[in-house]
């Protein structure tokens, strides 16, 4: 009998222990509760930082372009404080008188006429009107100018239709070119010249607008240019 | 069994568990002791709450550096647009000066793509017409400046072995970069010949460019240089 009690008293004992073994043993409900929470965070995690994270990245991009916009504006700066606004007046009106802001046919016509007789020549025929001239067409960026455009034609000795041609350059107050010159021998010592002259000028109604991004070139730049253009203009307000 | 052995073997087979005074000097204690496996769940509870405190500071800590970076990105950029603004309205003050430098410049373009092409039309027919004469008698009837590059001219020569120096010497000039001979016919007196010819760039500069060492010089009065065909028209002066 007493052995019939320890026996069962041992498998009591062995149950018991082997509860408790399985007690101590992890069980899906004990995973329940930190799943959740895990996935809270993640969730969290990609709705909340992501974004504000991608939003911070983009502030430092805007951030620098900001700081390329400072420097671009901050050498502009420089650059038009080393032009002298008085010179630069000066030079701008000299300019627009060499290249006006519009020039009639008239004016264009009575300029050549004159220069003509100067040179003794008798006019064939002469006749003009406004044009639109692309220059520099093989090049990537043509411009499109505003002109006066004519065919001409004049007579007389050798030395004064060559000097006709040469005062284009040297002489007219106006930027002129003169294109498809034809000279031909008439008699001994009389030639004819047929040209097409155009004169230019530009025309302030297409009004430039102030970006201040723009890429900014000193006109002091081409010094030789504007020399020759200083003295076109000295011309013009000695002739005038 | 008796009694007293009974009582023998339930003293042997239970544990010895020290119970804790029922009655002590602060009052009667009714917390029970803990188990062995209360003991153990409380631990394991004790690590598991660690580890969610751990968690979510460090959850706090990538909360909060995230928040901050994006902050001070936010608020460094509202500094610096906060400059540019201020520099953009100092240079709104410049704005006449940029736009009268536009307008100069416009103008410089365009006297430049213009002059870029330009040529003096004297130089050349006084060079050509030079040629010619040292080959003999020759003469031109008709003179053609088609761009800065190309021209052509008509002429006369007494005799075909004229016309054909003429068309060799045009060949060998350093300023003349390829010649065609368009046409060339024999007359009873003499030979017509008619020429075009390509000339290397830049052969004839345009006297404008001349012109501002004229202007700063005394203006001389010179005829074409009576040298050989070779040589150099440059310091030519009106």
């Amino acid at each position: 009998m007493i052995g019939n009690t320890s026996q069962s008293r041992t498998k009591k004992e062995l149950e018991a222990i082997s509860k408790k073994i399985e007690d101590t043993k992890l069980k899906l409900k004990d995973f329940v509760f930190p799943i959740i929470i895990v996935v809270v965070l993640l969730l969290v995690a990609f709705l909340v930082f992501v974004p504000m994270i991608n939003n911070a990245i983009n502030f430092r991009k805007e951030l620098k372009e900001v700081k390329a916009k400072e420097k671009k504006l901050e050498d502009l700066k420089v650059a038009v404080e080393k032009i002298e606004e008085g010179q630069l007046n000066r030079d701008l009106i000299d300019v627009k008188s060499v290249i006006p802001k519009t020039l009639k046919v008239s004016s264009f016509i009575y300029y050549i006429d004159e220069l003509a007789k100067e040179k003794d020549l008798t006019s064939e025929s002469i006749s003009a009107g406004d044009v639109k001239v692309i220059a520099g067409a093989d090049k990537e960026a043509p411009e499109d100018y505003k002109g006066v455009n004519g065919p001409l034609s004049y007579s007389g000795s050798l030395e004064n239709v060559l000097s006709f041609l040469d005062s284009f350059y040297t002489s007219s107050p106006y930027i002129v070119s003169p294109k498809n010159i034809n000279l031909e021998s008439k008699s001994d010592d009389e030639w004819e010249v047929a040209l097409n002259l155009t004169g230019y000028y530009i025309d302030d109604a297409e009004v430039t607008r102030f970006d201040m991004y723009r890429p900014f070139k000193p006109y002091t730049d081409f010094s030789s240019e504007i020399q020759m253009l200083r003295e076109k203009a000295n011309k013009l307000k000695a002739e005038n | 069994m008796s009694k007293e052995e009974e009582k023998n073997i339930k003293k042997t087979d239970t544990p010895k568990q020290e119970l804790p005074p029922i009655i002590d000097d602060d009052g009667i204690n009714l917390v029970p002791i803990m188990t062995k496996k209360e003991v153990v769940a409380e631990k394991r509870k004790a690590k598991v709450n660690l580890g969610a405190v751990l968690s979510i500071v460090l959850f706090l800590f990538i909360t909060i550096a995230v928040v901050a970076f994006s902050t001070i990105s936010k608020l460094q950029l509202n500094n610096e647009k906060e400059k540019l603004f201020a520099l953009e309205n100092d240079i709104k003050g410049l704005s006449t000066k940029v736009l009268d430098n536009q307008e100069v410049l416009k103008r410089v373009y365009l006297y430049k793509n213009i002059s870029s092409s330009q040529f003096s039309a004297r130089k050349i027919f006084d060079y050509f017409s030079e040629v010619a004469k040292k080959q003999g008698d020759v003469s031109f009837k008709s003179f053609i400046f088609g761009s800065d590059k190309q021209h052509a001219f008509e002429g006369s020569a007494d005799s075909l072995d004229t016309a054909s120096k003429l068309w060799y010497l045009l060949q060998k000039d350093k300023n003349v970069e390829s010649v065609v001979m368009d046409n060339l016919s024999k007359r009873s007196d003499s030979v017509d010949f008619s020429f075009k010819v390509t000339l290397i760039p830049d052969a004839f500069k345009s006297l404008d460019e001349d012109q501002v060492d004229v202007v700063k010089q005394p203006q001389q009065s010179q005829g074409p240089s009576t040298n050989d065909s070779d040589s150099s028209w440059e310091d030519y002066k009106e």
